[in-house]
């Protein structure tokens, strides 16, 4: 795999590990005004500071809805302490029976930090149109629904600054949720190396891919430390790297790196669903 | 004679006992659900979804065609579905006004999940439906009063072949 493939994936194990710095900002979202369920005009900006979850739905939804709210409700119960650092907020695409007391009533049965909004059809169009979400009014005259919502699922992860970090499909579980929001939260203040050594131990990776990894990642930086071989690398023609040790040193330990880092990303079983559902290559 | 007449009332009767038996033996044999359960509805809504196991322990294949009961005014059945928004109905801007779209071209439309009426559910012979979030459910509107967590309401599933199977769902 190239190195800037085996960087990404190195990204990803730290997005994993949950350090805020290196989750992509994704290019969807971005700030708009609504009306809120206390009848107030609601501005996102007003939310910085906060991580922010944004999901669209209506409040007739007798099921998706319902589904990502009381998972919402556990990832609510599971971030404890940090709870009350994220605010989520639930967009209708049925402002018609959507009224700002219905959304405070029906949101009010869900232990979930959630404000209702509602708006124009042209004012919630355009926050669907900035989150490249979807949805469409079906109608239905045989059903007593009269007319039903199709709506896209998925679920927005913004950061304290208002931008979208992660989108979490509808499968997502609540561990999963949970853990891409203390990577927003920043609340692993780990260094790398601490977050792939409790990786490490979380997923329970063979202790020999773990030894691996960090011989590989001491042995290079011992060399990068030693003035000698630090000029020996500098100073190197192509030519000369079949033969010269140092650099066939160095490319040793990056082979077993890669190696190690295959094992750790594509073979482990707890890990390897992540990197497939996940990873950015 | 009396002791005759008394032999084929009798008889009659236990004949009549046998067949009913015989009869509930074979409703044994057909449908059957269990686990039942009722979401309970939001605070400003009548309506809910009830989901449930059938079972079909016949060799023929059955349908639910309709569904009623006395705690809601009507039942219908449905399903959830992913469905992509027409890119065509994006790209325009939505001339029937009746949805929202993505205003930019680099945006792919996602997937949306949407509720669908269904004419029937199918249980196969021998096998088993399970309706469940995301996927077919039985929608009870106008629930005439509000139910509270734990109660019992009973629903009748009446099937193509005329007969009916009682369902008892907990509030959930």
């Amino acid at each position: 795999m190239k190195k800037w493939g085996w960087l990404a994936t190195f990204c990803l194990l730290l997005a994993i590990g949950c350090r805020h710095a290196q989750l992509p900002v994704l290019p969807v979202g971005g700030d708009f005004a609504l009306t809120d369920f206390n009848n107030q005009t609601f501005h996102l900006a007003s939310l910085r500071g906060k991580v922010v979850l944004i999901f669209f739905g209506y409040t007739s939804c007798p099921d998706v809805c319902p589904t990502t709210l009381s998972k919402l409700s556990s990832v609510y119960k599971r971030l404890g302490d940090d709870a009350s650092r994220v605010k989520t907020l639930y967009i209708t695409v049925d402002p018609q029976r959507d009224t700002p007391a219905v959304l405070k009533e029906d949101l009010g049965s869900f232990h979930v930090d959630a404000l209702g909004l509602t708006g124009t059809k042209a004012e919630i169009d355009r926050v669907v149109g900035l989150y490249g979400a979807s949805y469409e009014i079906v109608p239905t005259p045989d059903s007593e629904a009269k007319y039903t919502v199709a709506h896209s699922t998925t679920l927005y992860a913004l950061d304290a600054q208002g931008r979208t970090r992660i989108l979490f499909p509808y499968e997502a579980t609540v561990e999963e949720i949970v853990r891409g929001l203390r990577t927003i939260l920043g609340s692993d203040k780990l260094t790398p190396l601490e977050v792939l050594a409790g990786t490490i131990e979380q997923y329970g990776v063979p202790k020999d891919v773990g030894n691996e990894l960090f011989r590989a990642y001491t042995e290079f930086l011992t060399i990068l430390g030693d003035q000698k071989s630090r000029e020996d690398l500098e100073n190197l023609r192509a030519v000369n790297s079949r033969t010269d040790t140092t650099f066939q040193r160095v490319r040793e330990i990056s082979r077993a790196f890669e190696k190690a880092l295959d094992l750790l990303f594509f073979e482990n079983p707890k890990l390897a669903p992540l990197t497939r559902k996940y990873g950015v290559f | 004679m009396k002791i005759r007449h008394v032999s084929v009332f009798s008889f009659s009767t236990f004949v009549m006992i046998l067949l009913l038996g015989v009869t509930a033996v074979a409703q044994d044999q057909g449908v059957v659900a269990h686990d039942a359960w009722v979401r309970m509805p939001a605070p400003s809504k009548m309506d809910t979804a009830l989901y449930l196991v059938l079972e079909n322990h016949s060799s023929q294949t059955r349908a639910v065609v309709s569904a009623s009961s006395e705690a809601a005014a009507k039942l219908e059945m449905h399903e959830m579905k992913n469905v992509k928004k027409d890119d065509s109905m994006s790209k325009s801007g939505d001339s029937m006004g009746m949805g929202g779209s993505d205003s930019s071209m680099n945006k792919p439309s996602q997937s949306m999940m949407t509720m669908t009426p269904v004419s029937k559910i199918e249980i196969p012979a021998n096998g088993k439906v399970t309706l469940a979030p995301n996927g077919l459910h039985i929608m009870m509107f106008g629930l005439k009063s509000r139910p509270a967590m734990g109660d019992k309401i009973n629903v009748a599933l009446k099937l193509d072949d005329g007969s009916t199977v009682p369902v008892v769902a907990t509030v959930k």
